[in-house]
């Protein structure tokens, strides 16, 4: 029981979250921003997941497979995602329900990558909202990924 | 549309959404089909609701017992545009 409460994780209040309510969400609309892949981003993920391949480590490595330098992970891309659907489009009340992405190219340290939404359905019944996504690499000027993502939208009961 | 013709319209959606083949029939349900959980649920109702042109109300879908009755609710709905 104590090992319990050693993991609990205290919640986090979030202030900076915007809050788009379902009802205001309109089919067509569209939203964007830009992220960095910032060696700290990179730094994180290595930490947190472990995955040292030496494509996405060794910089030799990568350029023997025909790359410019290591390979930054494709799903630093999904946490962009997660970070936009969660704190800029709809916002705090989302959840993540489904995300199809397909990796176009790769993406290298220091990257800007620009992330656009267009929402293509909204499902009433179930108050879920369907966007499609095209993640642009404008620092090499061409397109990282596009896919699809299914966000369910809550309010206070 | 009549019941048979959105069941073979659904058909070709269920191939879509669905990694295992599914070969539907009036009687087939939720149950008999393991991948039909919750998630998928959604993917396949938004589906239908884009291929059909129509939406759902709050909690219809999940009243129907099979897939005869859900292509009857589909017909009810495009009946009603």
């Amino acid at each position: 029981m104590t090992l319990a409460l050693f993991w609990r994780i205290e919640p986090r209040v979030t202030k900076s979250a915007q809050a788009n309510r379902y009802e205001d969400i309109c089919e067509g609309r569209t939203d964007s921003t830009d992220y960095c892949i910032q060696p700290g981003v990179y730094e994180h993920f290595l930490a947190a997941f472990g995955d040292e391949s030496p494509i996405h480590v060794d910089d030799h490595f990568a350029r023997s497979r025909g790359f410019d330098r290591r390979v930054m992970h494709g799903a630093i891309l999904n946490g962009f995602i997660s970070h936009f659907v969660g704190m800029v489009f709809p916002g705090r009340d989302s959840l993540l329900l489904a995300v199809d992405l397909r990796y176009a190219k790769p993406c290298y340290l220091g990257d800007v990558i620009h992330l656009e939404t267009v929402v293509t359905q909204k499902m009433d019944s179930r108050r879920v909202v369907a966007f499609d996504i095209t993640m642009t690499n404008t620092t090499q000027n061409h397109m990282a990924a596009r896919g699809r993502i299914q966000v369910m939208v809550k309010s206070q009961s | 549309m009549n019941q048979s013709e959105v069941i073979a319209k659904l058909q070709g959606i269920f191939d879509t959404v669905f990694l295992e083949p599914v070969q539907l029939a009036p009687t087939t349900s939720a149950g008999d089909v393991p991948e039909w959980d919750s998630l998928t649920h959604i993917s396949l109702m938004l589906a239908v609701e884009k291929s059909f042109g129509i939406r759902f109300r709050v909690g219809e879908v999940e009243q129907t017992k099979n897939v005869g009755e859900f292509a009857d609710l589909i017909v009810k709905r495009q009946n009603e545009r």
